[in-house]
């Protein structure tokens, strides 16, 4: 692969909830068209950082530029015309649980009218069979799994095939076969779409197998920000830590 | 806890401030739903399933309480007119009652209890399960697409609830004055001489407002609940709560203005 351009620059971010100061200084660069995966301890800020990158909180402090615009400079018609570019995952799918399957999935199109029908009836088959969820266009969210929620909010999150796919741990509470299938379909996406994807997750197989680029958040702050291989080879001891208690879980059969 | 026994004017401070955060908070929200109603794009089928589901659900509670409601009014003064032989008043004054006081208050404390808790209780459910960030992040601009909805449904539905109930407790009044021994002339005879249809109308006006009351606090409680199941549970009762007291705050204002 050629050098990689950024597509989102963070630089400083700061985030208190009360007296929980949960972002301390972030600054990442994520690349352009490339596999970004952001790691940490659970708790630990992915989802709060995920939440700044797509507007739904705005820092204390800090900036995040998307190519040559700061995300908050146009106020909220500026951040809407960013979002129609951007497809978020949330760690609990976050579907609307008064519409069906298909429903849900085909929203974003029928929102905004920017779809042909005909079109958007068959994205929404083709990434519902995509991930396994065929012939369930019609159930409802309260009849679906953990596992099935989440990949119906992953269809949801790609249809309008977004320039910008954030996945908030996706693969978590799948079993291994459906995390491999997901594993490909975010390497599909950034291979046919050229999509910039950022994947917030706790899989270090996946980290090693799947990421472009991965950056570790720990105590709030950006400690590493490299290749698979520079952070397999890291010698911070937080680094290690990830990596052999990942190790372990997986020998234990986690 | 002695340090608000000790400090009454900082609890009292305090809790200034938070009527006032409250209250602005509360009018940029409905504000913004009012005039997204006029912005594109425009998606009937949500206007119409609110309306449904304000209007058409509510008319079998709406009936029955406009059906008592004019029965036991009539009751209790067709004893007091009689001492003055002013059978022929129990018609008009069930009337008037009706239309300008008993009607859209009495329908709109029903429609709380029934929408108004309802819609905090989806738009707060909603709000702790992501949902309305989802909606978000789609650039669906949630308050057009959840509030605006259900606020028009109430400005438009709450005056037909409130004609029928109107309609339907003078019915009452009238069923209960025939048992009691009056002549249907005597009760109807002079409904028409006295209410006017400016009385039936201010009602409905009232009733409007009533109806964009108990929506827009419904659906603010909803929009900014916190904190999990306990918070959809706190967002419902406030929310009734809070309208109850408004709307009868709101209507003393309103007929201390129009009649
Ligand atoms: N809206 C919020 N209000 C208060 N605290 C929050 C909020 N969102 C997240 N937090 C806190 O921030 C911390 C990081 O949360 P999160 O980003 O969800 O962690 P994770 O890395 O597991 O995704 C947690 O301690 C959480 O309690
Ligand atoms: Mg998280």
């Amino acid at each position: 692969m050629t050098e990689a351009a950024p597509e989102i620059r963070v630089k400083a971010l700061r985030k208190t909830f009360g007296e929980h100061e949960v972002l301390k200084g972030v600054d990442v660069t994520l690349l352009a068209g490339r596999v970004n995966f952001v790691i940490g301890r659970s708790g630990g800020g992915k989802s709060v950082l995920l939440k700044h990158l797509t507007g739904l909180l705005s820092p204390d402090s800090g900036e995040i530029w998307f190519g040559d615009r700061e995300i908050s400079s146009g106020g909220s018609r500026g951040l809407n015309e960013l979002r129609r570019k951007m497809g978020l995952l949330f760690q609990e799918g976050a579907l609307f649980d008064s519409l069906s399957v298909a429903e849900n999935v085909s929203f974003p199109p029928w929102y905004h009218g920017t779809m042909r029908p005909s079109e958007t009836a068959r994205r929404v088959k083709d990434l519902l069979s995509e991930l396994g969820m065929e012939g369930r266009e019609d159930a409802r969210v309260s009849e679906l799994s953990g596992g099935e929620r989440k990949r119906v909010a992953l269809a949801r999150a790609l249809i309008m095939e977004p320039r910008v796919v954030f996945f908030d741990e996706p693969t978590t509470g799948l079993d291994p076969i459906l995390s491999t299938q997901v594993d490909s379909l975010i390497l599909n996406t950034r291979d046919r779409t050229g999509a910039t994807c950022v994947v917030v997750s706790h899989d270090i197989a996946a980290v090693l197998t799947v990421a472009d680029q991965v950056s570790l958040i720990h105590d709030g702050v950006m400690i590493l920000t490299g290749t698979p291989k520079d952070f397999r080879n890291s010698a911070i001891p937080a680094v290690r830590d990830f990596i052999t208690g990942g190790e372990e879980a997986a020998a234990l059969g986690g | 806890m002695p340090s608000k026994l000790l400090n009454p004017v900082a609890v009292m401070g305090r809790a200034a401030m938070d009527s006032v955060f409250h209250l602005g908070r509360y009018s940029i929200l409905s504000v913004r739903a009012l005039l997204s109603i006029f912005l594109p794009p425009f998606r009937v089928r949500g206007y119409l399933k609110q309306m449904e589901s304000v209007g058409v659900d509510s008319l079998f509670v709406v009936i029955l309480t406009g059906a008592f409601t004019g029965g036991v009014f009539t009751l209790q003064i067709i004893y007091g007119f009689r001492l003055f032989s002013a059978e022929s008043m129990v018609g008009p004054t069930v009337a008037m009652a009706m239309t300008r006081e008993l009607g859209p208050v009495l329908t709109a404390l029903m429609v709380t209890g029934r929408v108004g808790s309802s819609m905090a209780a989806e738009l707060s459910a909603m709000k702790v399960t992501e949902q309305i960030d989802a909606l978000t992040v789609m650039a669906a601009e949630p308050v057009k697409y959840l509030v605006s909805p259900r606020i028009l449904a109430g400005i438009v539905m709450l005056p037909l609830l409130t004609a029928i109930s109107d309609a339907v407790g003078v019915c009452g009044g009238y069923a209960v004055a025939i048992v009691k021994g009056l002549d249907p002339g005597q009760f109807a005879g002079r409904i028409e001489d006295i209410v006017k249809l400016d009385d039936v109308l201010d009602g409905l006006v009232k009733s409007a407002f009533f109806g964009y009351i108990l929506t827009s606090v419904g659906c603010y409680a909803g929009f900014y609940c916190r904190g999990g199941a306990e918070g959809v549970g706190r967002a419902t009762t406030g929310a009734v709560v809070v309208s109850y007291v408004a709307i009868l705050v709101g209507d003393f204002i309103l007929t201390a203005i129009m009649f």
